[in-house]
């Protein structure tokens, strides 16, 4: 199970490192086409995205239920960072597969561009500190 | 080392200071027909790479504060723990944001993001950097005495 959190922790740092460097670079080398508004680099994150998104989610909650079941009542840091991280990716995996979705399907154009653009950014600043915590967390796997 | 931290944390203070008095006061002074973005271009010119500066040294005084934090041998959440922590992930998050920002209004040719997103985030940059700097900045400067 440590080898296997390890592995886990090493995919979810990548994908973090990934998506926030990309997201900073992406406006300094891509010119926007009404076809392509983004780089097309996004149809191949987004579906990592997800995938790192459910790990954190199912990871981020044994790591939750652990820290709430220890005995006492004080705040410690595995509680507080715990619940900050499974709580977190749920907010942001619930904005995450609403814009995936309303980007996949040009049915649903009921959201304005500058509120996709909004939402975007806020996804890709945030799911890198997740990801990355849940990551570095997963990774010390002994200490877990 | 102290001498470095507290320049930093000077530099880091008055940053803050800059960008928060220029973004309230702004709207009073500029005539947004005066230029195409509809902002003072000419200072926030000079501001912008300033806040780019302060975001790194932010990110990396941030960092060394955070791991001194973890590194202390307790369980319990201290003040200094959920500070550092908070400014650390804090810059991260704005120092995205910003750089997206930035490096959007610096390339013509990426034009993807419309102007009420870009004003959104840039309001979003601009009342939380000096936060993080002007805390990060007293601490800094203090050399640690406001823990």
């Amino acid at each position: 199970m440590d080898m296997l959190k390890k592995i886990i922790g090493i995919l979810l740092i990548i994908t973090a490192a990934a998506v926030a460097i990309h997201t900073v670079i992406e406006p300094l080398y891509h010119t926007t086409s009404d076809a392509q508004p983004y780089a097309p680099l996004w149809d191949i994150l987004d579906p990592i995205m997800a995938i790192a998104i459910v790990l954190t989610i199912v990871f981020g909650f044994i790591r939750k239920r652990s820290a709430c079941n220890a005995a006492g009542t004080s705040v410690t840091r595995e509680f507080l960072s715990s619940n900050v991280v499974f709580y977190g990716i749920v907010f942001i995996g619930i904005m995450f597969f609403w814009n995936w979705f309303n980007l996949l399907r040009p049915a649903f154009n009921a959201v304005g561009a500058d509120t996709v653009s909004l939402a975007w950014i806020i996804i890709d600043a945030t799911l890198p500190l997740l990801l990355g915590a849940m990551g570095m967390h997963l990774f010390k796997a002994e200490d877990a | 080392m102290d001498i470095l931290k507290k320049i930093v944390g000077i530099i880091l203070l008055i940053v803050a200071v800059v960008v928060a008095v220029h973004t309230v006061v702004e709207p009073l002074y500029f005539d947004s027909s005066q230029s195409s973005s509809g902002y003072s271009e000419g200072v926030w010119d000079i501001i912008n790479p300033l806040s780019a500066i302060t975001v790194i040294l932010g990110l990396i005084f941030g960092y060394m504060r955070k791991r001194d934090a973890d590194a202390a041998d307790e369980a319990t959440v201290t003040r200094e723990f959920l500070t550092a922590n908070t400014i650390f992930f804090g810059f991260l998050f704005i120092g995205i944001v910003f750089f997206w920002n930035w490096f959007n209004l610096l390339s013509p040719a990426f034009n993807a993001v419309g102007p009420d997103a870009v004003s959104l985030a840039w309001i979003i940059i601009d009342a939380g950097l000096p936060l993080l700097a002007g805390s990060l900045g007293i601490h800094l400067a203090l050399g640690g005495a406001d823990e």
